[in-house]
């Protein structure tokens, strides 16, 4: 500590796990939007990550909740922010909107999944047929039809979907960017910004995701769905420098009560993971590979795909940087503007690295789970399924924006 | 497409089950609960049984919590004494519990309430510390007492001079002597210190009256002593002070006239000082021709050349008009002189008595 | 066959979203039902909500510290852990006193050792000043503002902040989920997580003792008369004559907290 900070301000309100949970979430965003890119509009590269990136976004948002229940106070009252919220609060809202959310995931899930658990309850015997008949919920019809009514949900699903993804992490900067007392987070440039990096880290993590998946799965790799991905990072990563080169810019401009001290907390307390990490090595570094990428054809696809992987799981550290620097930056000062306290987290117990890692890498096991109880990709499912006839239409909706109607 | 009715009927049944639920297991569990580490958890809670928060009763949980410090009124009905001297000592505004603590349990219970007795209770709020208003009384301890406590000279309930034995009274041989009589009506700060007509070193800054008296030992005759018109003026000897023009008998108050802003105003340095205060330098004349009781000793050495035993009106007539008309028969000149009354007078004659006017206007 | 189709998908739509609206929303419907008809709690900060019945006294209170009078003791900081079961530590506190130094060039040193519970006068704490000119110097004491537009009632996800109709900011124990979502909101550092009870806590102005007449805890003790409690509506309280008869500020007035807390002499320093 140095210089002077309200006595109260000695602990520190929100710590690693807090920081683990816009983290979390985010993950969960990037990773639906792409899934949606092939689900709501039609994007034919990105179709063999479609059913998998649902997956892993599924996974993420069952535990994105954990590591706010964690670490409540009471987290025996937890359902209290349900059943009986404030409705100016900001945090009340998100509840329900992570509720909703999950629900939406979950149903859409199952619909792009149903063939595929008909199918296996089918094969199975014993516990496992009881298992996947209990997961057909009673609906056993895989007829064309149906499946044509299947995709048609699900394209509505994504399509709601998305404005729900960005509202789900736009909220999390909100609860930041709403916080008056707080000049680093008080911007109203928080939610697009955490909307916009959550995009980022969802789209790096299904490319981390899919490398690695494939060769555990000894398969050939398609590079142009990674080639793909790593377009849509660039893109992204562009607008997220940008707002987040603005948010400081602005602060520094316009020279407020505030910005001694934020200047100061950004050149000193942060400088490594503000400057160092955040912006140089997870958001320029990776704009000038993938950039580099986009411009040149002449490198070979394996050497194109190794640089993607090396720069997704930079911007992967990155975006956690930037998670710390905002929730932990933002309580590295006092609201008296005058000092600074410092934060490590204990390396034990509770909110401390080890239940970080341990809450980090739940969703991991979980989506290994789901992949083993669901088939995330879609030729292994169509060989699965080799006795049932393969139907036409499986995704019509897509094909009616990129091109004729197949029917 | 009748193939998603059953998953539609079958999650409608479930959010009828959980609506029941939330409904009836908080009525059914509220009573049970269980510990996690060092706290009860009915399980209602789980699923909200606390239900949406009755504020009213909130409000009469916070307000039905335990009272501690039971405000010095109930202190009074035992300890009378302490409570007198108390209440007439520089300790007047501090309330008891700020130095006895909780009382509470022992107003409630007679349970003992053991007295904080160190001088640490005391040096908590007047030793000399970067922050407290220099006007507060603070003292750099070791220097004022050295290993004395607090309590051995002073009586925590009136701590101040008045309060202290007169055996405390301790001079210090480097301190000079007072050179006159100490006068219970003048404080020494009036005249001594920065600023003032006799100023007195830098370190005595902020230092209060009558504590000069713990060091300085007053001169022939050191008693305090209650009133000045019997000693004549004690301090004419010491200062350049003008004698009084006039008789001063029957006089009501010096600051009548002579006051800021009044009509003869006196200098500033005077300011603040009251009535009481100036026959103690400036020599009164003699009692006028009528009546009277001759006050002052003619001997003391008196400045100026002005005369003595005439009135006011003879000094201060010239310029003055003359009343037009006589005053017999007439009972206040107030009856028609005043900032009501058909005849005004000047503002700052505002207040006077009729006895007043005729000091200096001249009857016809 | 198509339009029998389209029709039931449109059914099925419906009652899909229908089941799920009232599924998902069944139970919080039913807390928001119950909110209407039982405690307008959640409408107790809005000023359109009369909420008569559980106002004995109509008193606003107001709290002014006078800080050319304080004198830096800690016995309000000492006294309102005793009359509060405040933990000990010195981390979490309901009121603290401040200390501003001022140095020829115009820098301010602030320090809140121990947040004041043990005074000021002990040596360590004055002998880091030895080397600086010390230009002035004062004392300032913290304490809930009990603001009329609260920041931490606002964001509380559960409603377990409220105000109440004579102006204090109030927590309840047995609602507070512990999430410091409030702690984060408050300006003024003002709120704290009781370690013992893990629930959100902060200044009440002593509510027990002002609801029966007395004054808060740190007023009783105060030796000066630094602090002062009351409700300004009376002409001839301490507040009102301190409101009337001074030049008054509030801490951070820029947020649009409206503080309740109001200072005497309060130098541009203090924060």
């Amino acid at each position: 500590m140095n210089g002077f900070i309200y006595p109260n301000e000695a602990e520190t309100a929100w710590g690693l796990l807090i920081v683990l949970y816009p983290y979390i979430t985010g993950l969960v965003a990037g990773a639906f939007v792409v899934s949606s890119l092939y689900h709501a509009f039609g994007i034919e590269k990105l179709r063999p990550l479609a059913r998998f990136s649902l997956l892993t976004a599924l996974a993420f948002v069952l535990i994105a909740p954990v590591p706010l229940l964690a670490h409540l106070g009471r987290p025996e009252r937890a359902f209290e922010i349900f059943i009986t919220p404030n409705f100016r609060s900001a945090m009340a809202g998100f509840g329900y909107i992570l509720l909703f959310y999950t629900g939406l995931l979950v149903v859409e899930t199952w619909l792009a999944f149903r063939r595929d658990i008909v199918r296996r309850s089918e094969a199975a015997t014993g516990l496992r047929r009881a298992f996947y008949s209990a997961l057909t919920l009673g609906s056993r019809d895989v007829s064309e039809r149906a499946l044509r009514l299947d995709a048609k949900v699900i394209r509505v699903l994504a399509i709601v979907g998305i404005p729900s993804a960005f509202l789900l992490h736009g909220y999390v900067g909100f609860l930041f960017g709403s916080i008056k007392a707080n000049p680093w987070w008080s911007t109203p440039l928080m939610p697009i910004i955490f909307l916009i990096s959550a995009i980022v880290s969802g789209v790096a993590l299904l490319i981390v995701l899919y490398i690695v998946a494939t060769a555990l799965r000894r398969q050939p790799l398609n590079h142009s769905s990674v080639a793909e991905l790593a377009k849509w990072l660039l893109l992204f990563l562009l607008v997220d420098l940008t707002l987040e080169g603005l948010e400081v810019l602005s602060m520094a401009y316009e020279n407020e009560e505030g910005w001694a001290i934020v200047s100061q907390l950004l050149t000193q307390k942060l400088a490594v993971s503000f400057f160092g990490i955040q912006i140089l090595l997870g958001a320029i570094l990776p704009i000038v590979v993938l950039g580099g990428l986009a411009l040149t054809d002449r490198l070979g696809q394996r050497v194109r795909t190794t640089l993607s992987l090396g720069t997704a799981l930079l911007v992967l550290v990155g975006i956690f940087a930037m998670r710390w620097n905002v929730v932990i930056g933002g309580q590295l000062f006092s609201k008296s503007l005058r000092g600074f306290k410092s934060f490590a987290p204990p390396l034990t117990g509770n909110e401390s690295v080890v239940e970080a890692l341990i809450i980090l890498s739940l969703p991991f096991f979980l989506l290994a789970l789901f992949a083993v109880l669901l088939p995330p990709w879609e030729k292994e499912a169509a060989l699965e399924g080799a006795g049932v006839p393969e139907p036409t239409v499986t995704i019509p909706i897509p094909s009616r924006l990129v091109g004729p109607r197949a029917r | 497409m009748q193939h998603l009715t059953r998953p539609v009927l079958l999650l409608l049944t479930v959010f009828l089950l959980l609506g029941a639920a939330r409904w009836a297991i908080p009525r059914m569990f509220n009573q049970i609960s269980f510990a996690i580490q060092d706290r009860t958890v009915p399980v209602g809670t789980l699923l909200g049984a606390g239900g949406h928060a009755n504020v009213p009763q909130d409000i009469e949980a916070w307000k039905a919590r335990q009272v501690q410090y039971a405000g010095p009124a109930s202190c009074t009905q035992c300890h009378q004494e302490s409570v007198a001297q108390w209440k007439v000592g520089d300790h007047a505004g501090v309330s008891c519990e700020t130095c006895h603590g909780v009382a509470s349990d022992h107003t409630a219970n007679e349970t003992p309430l053991p007295t904080e007795t160190s001088s640490a209770l005391c040096t908590l709020c007047h030793s000399t510390t970067l922050g407290r208003p220099s006007s507060f009384s603070q003292v750099k301890v070791h220097q004022h007492a050295g290993e004395a406590t607090c309590a051995s000279c002073h009586n925590p309930h009136n701590p101040g001079v008045q309060g202290l034995p007169t055996d405390l009274i301790r001079p210090k041989p480097s301190a000079p002597l007072v050179q006159h009589v100490v006068v219970a009506e003048a404080n020494c700060t009036m005249c001594h210190g920065q600023g003032r007509l006799r100023p007195y070193p830098q370190d005595h800054a902020g230092w209060q009256s009558p504590g000069c008296l713990l060091c300085h030992e007053t001169g022939p005759t050191p008693t305090l002593v209650g009133a000045s018109a019997t000693l004549g003026a004690p301090f004419a000897g010491l200062v350049q002070a003008p004698s009084v023009p006039h008789v001063t008998d029957g006089v009501p108050s010096c600051t009548r006239c002579h006051d800021s802003g009044a009509v003869r105003p006196f200098p500033q340095d005077h300011i603040g000082w009251s009535a009481g205060v100036c026959l103690l330098c400036h020599q009164a004349g003699p009692a006028p021709a009528v009546g009277g009781t001759a006050v002052g000793s003619p001997a003391a050495g008196g400045g100026g050349d002005a005369p003595r035993g005439v009135s006011i009106s003879t000094i201060s007539a010239d310029g003055l008009p003359p009343l037009p008309h006589t005053v017999v028969g007439y009972t206040q000149c107030q009856d028609c002189h005043g900032s009501d009354q058909f005849r005004p007078f000047p503002s700052d004659h505002q207040g006077w008595e009729i006895t007043e006017c005729l000091l200096c206007h001249k009857s016809k | 066959m198509g339009i029998t189709r389209r029709s039931f998908l449109r059914r099925a739509a419906v009652v899909l979203a229908g089941v799920a609206a009232a599924g998902a929303g069944w139970s919080y419907l039913k807390g928001l039902a119950q909110s209407a008809n039982e405690a307008p709690d959640q409408a107790a900060s809005l000023p359109s909500a009369p909420v008569q019945q559980r106002t004995p006294q109509p008193h606003h209170w107001a709290f002014v510290v006078d800080t050319t009078k304080c004198i830096g003791c800690g016995k309000c900081v000492a006294a309102c852990k005793e009359e509060n079961n405040v933990p000990e530590d010195p981390h979490f506190n309901r009121t603290w006193v401040e200390r501003y130094v001022i140095d020829e060039q115009g820098e301010a040193y602030v320090d809140s050792p121990d947040a004041g519970v043990h005074g000021f006068e002990s040596w360590p704490v004055n002998s880091k000043y030895q080397n600086i000119q010390v230009v002035k110097s004062f004392f300032v004491s913290k304490l809930c503002n009990q603001c009329e537009n609260p920041p931490c009632v606002q964001v509380c996800p559960v409603g377990a902040t409220y105000k109440t109709e004579d102006g204090v900011i109030l927590v309840n124990r047995s609602r507070c989920i512990g999430c410091r979502y409030c702690i984060q909101a408050c300006p003024y550092g003002a709120r704290f997580l009781d370690p013992n009870l893990r629930v959100a806590d902060k200044c009440t102005w002593c509510y027990h003792r002002i609801s029966k007449g007395m004054d808060p805890a740190c007023v009783e003790v105060c030796p000066v008369g630094a602090r002062m409690f009351g409700d300004p509506a009376d002409p001839d309280s301490a507040v009102a004559k301190a409101l009337r008869e001074n030049r008054i500020s509030v801490l951070k007035p820029n947020l649009g907290t409206r503080p309740q807390v109001f200072y005497i002499g309060l130098d541009q320093e203090v924060r």
